[in-house]
């Protein structure tokens, strides 16, 4: 798939990786799951659906205006790296990845902001490449 | 000053050329790689649910929904719950067609089967709710 996403999203992870090369392990663990969930993303073939859901990528069930999901990874004692994404339906092999954040310091109020947070977000993207529904 | 006359900045870029970079260095590839292996451990345990014998039916969540008549949604959750009644998981499998459903436990080398028929049908009403 291809993968749209915020230009302050790929100015995050210049800021990891850039922390990452200077020896900052905290930056370096987070750089590796956002970067494993960007692949995971790219490597998909079609869209996932209600029944496809695995434990590394599920719905969002705080979503509001879109299905939002979410794409997550093995446990880390000490980071848990959410990202947020969302398949325009009909679009075939797009995902725009919206945000994502370390879950371990906000704890489930995490997902209680982020439909407020992504669905703004996902109403830019529509208006940037003319998607229509 | 009308808000149309600046355009809005785009926001959103094609991140492909972005990852791809990321994936080239090897430290971060290989960091990738490594955490790559443990989600797809943790994707392959969550599988071994009862959705797998679901899909060894060929069937879809709708169609055991409509068996056992609740909505889609109820098996959905049912498929994930860490826990449940004895009954409500025979109830399940019948639904799915599978037949001699049983629970085997192996005691000091002896194995012992349950036969998930005979407690379902001496399970008190009250019990069986789904």
């Amino acid at each position: 798939m291809d993968i749209d996403w915020p230009m302050e999203f790929g100015r995050w992870l210049d800021r990891l990786e850039a922390e990452a090369r200077s020896g900052d392990q905290r930056a370096r663990t987070i750089l590796t799951f956002a970067a494993r969930a960007l692949d995971q993303l790219r490597n998909l073939t079609e869209p996932p659906t209600e029944e496809s859901e695995t434990a590394t990528l599920q719905r969002v069930r705080q979503s509001r205006r879109y299905q939002l999901w979410r794409v997550s990874h093995a446990y880390h004692p000490e980071a848990a790296v959410r990202l947020i994404c969302w398949f325009p339906p009909k679009a075939g092999t797009v995902v725009v990845a919206l945000f994502a954040a370390d879950k371990a310091e906000l704890g489930d109020v995490f997902y209680d902001s982020v439909a407020a947070r992504a669905d703004p977000m996902i109403d830019q993207w529509k208006r940037e490449t003319s998607y229509e529904e | 000053m009308s808000e149309n006359t600046t355009p809005r900045p785009p926001a959103f870029e094609r991140g492909n050329e972005h990852l791809d970079r990321l994936l080239s260095d090897p430290q971060i590839s290989a960091d990738v790689a490594q955490a790559h292996a443990e989600a797809e451990e943790m994707d392959r345990i969550y599988a071994m649910n009862l959705a797998m014998i679901r899909k060894a039916a060929q069937m879809t969540q709708v169609e055991v929904a409509r068996r056992l008549g609740v909505g889609q949604g109820a098996i959905s959750r049912l498929e994930n719950r860490g826990d449940m009644l004895l009954s409500t998981l025979y109830d399940y499998l019948t639904a799915t067609g599978a037949d001699a459903a049983s629970i085997v436990v192996t005691v000091h080398g002896r194995k012992i089967e349950l036969d998930l028929g005979r407690l379902h049908d001496t399970a008190q009403p009250e019990q069986r709710s789904a």
